[in-house]
């Protein structure tokens, strides 16, 4: 079963490895790994909602709440290939 | 980019991060102002980078909300839907409107912050009694458990879809917009509604981010440093904030919202003009 803390080590972990990416791209000044570094941090939130999903389909009645989250990965992935790929 | 505008960009954005954990509201009020009106920086990438940034700052401190069980996961991800729907809608439109259009309406927000600011010094809010419920949390100042239960889902779904379209097309959130609908309709108490707030922001931004980046508005060197600046100015807002008058910095900071709104409502006001 997920627990909270590990949601909570997921955005940690997201939002530490963007910021790295993004002060190695920065100093040894690539462009890609610092663009790469802001797209880790952007999508960090999503990682998140696919352990907030998790944790609550471990709980009791939460499966809608599940669902719920799901949706909202779905609405950033969705926003993600419409701009990436559709448009 | 010279050394000297990244050191400026760094330090502006310690400033938001120091501010922001001193007063416990986002960077971004004080961020976007900030850029433009002090450092010449476009509005819009100014927006995009401070709501790139607000995804940082919600991940860690919600990273420490989420540990002590005071974020509502069920609601928020119930209210997210919205949330973000309204976040790409704003992003969207601030994307597609003149410059001008945006320092106005972010004026107008500002005077808004500053009104919530002068009231909340002159009037604290009261400590609202939770009655039983499906939620709860350990309440460390109390020392005891809080249950509560959240109402008014509908009204408060349809106040997220507004607050994410200002989140998206201004770069701010949290303490100024989400936290007053968690609080006043959807009933959570405050510790909880300032909890559940901070998680929710960063999904929020999430959303507007993308739409800002594609649009090519998000300038990966000016988001890089914003975000190094502001976790380290909160890391030292929190660690000062205990040895600081609430009081007085929310005078200070009045003045500061005041005088800012009135600089982008008359920067607004003359590229509407020229």
């Amino acid at each position: 079963m997920v627990e909270l803390a590990e949601l909570s080590r997921v955005l940690r972990v997201g939002v530490a490895a963007g910021l790295v990416l993004m002060v190695v791209g920065l100093v040894a000044g690539s462009n890609v790994l610092t663009t790469m570094g802001v797209l880790t941090l952007i999508l960090t939130p999503a990682a998140g909602l696919v352990y907030a999903a998790l944790i609550l389909a471990g709980e009791k009645d939460g499966k809608l709440y599940a669902a719920a989250a799901l949706l909202d990965l779905a609405l950033i992935l969705g926003t993600l290939l419409y701009l990436a790929v559709i448009r | 980019m010279d050394p000297l505008s990244s050191l400026t960009i760094l330090a502006a954005a310690m400033f938001a991060g120091f501010m922001g954990a001193l007063l416990g509201i986002g960077g971004g009020s004080i961020m976007v102002p900030v850029f433009t009106v002090t450092l010449g920086i476009n509005v819009k990438v100014a927006v995009a980078t401070s709501l790139t940034a607000l995804i940082a700052t919600s991940a860690i401190s919600s990273s420490v909300y989420l540990r002590k069980r005071l974020v509502n996961l069920r609601l928020a991800v119930v209210l997210e839907g919205a949330t973000v729907l309204g976040s790409v809608t704003g992003a969207s439109i601030a994307a597609a409107i003149p410059d001008w259009a945006v320092e106005t309406l972010f004026g107008i927000v500002l005077f808004y912050a500053f009104t919530v600011m002068v009231l909340r010094t002159l009037r604290p809010p009261r400590v609202k009694e939770a009655g039983g419920g499906r939620f709860s949390y350990y309440d460390d100042a109390l020392r005891r458990v809080v249950s509560y239960d959240y109402r008014n889902l509908p009204i408060a779904t349809a106040l997220s879809f507004l607050a994410g379209i200002v989140s998206g097309m201004l770069g701010i959130g949290g303490g100024t917009v989400k936290v007053p609908i968690l609080d006043l309709v959807a009933g959570l108490p405050m510790k909880a509604a300032v909890a559940t707030s901070s998680y929710m922001i960063g999904i929020t931004a999430s959303g507007g981010s993308l739409v800002y980046f594609f649009k090519g508005l998000i300038d990966p060197h000016i988001v890089a440093l914003a975000v190094a600046g502001i976790i380290a100015g909160s890391r030292l807002g929190a660690a000062v904030m205990t040895k600081l008058k609430s009081r007085v910095l929310r005078v200070i900071f009045s003045v500061f919202l005041a005088y800012y709104a009135a600089r982008m409502i008359m920067r607004g006001a003359a590229g509407w003009w020229s």
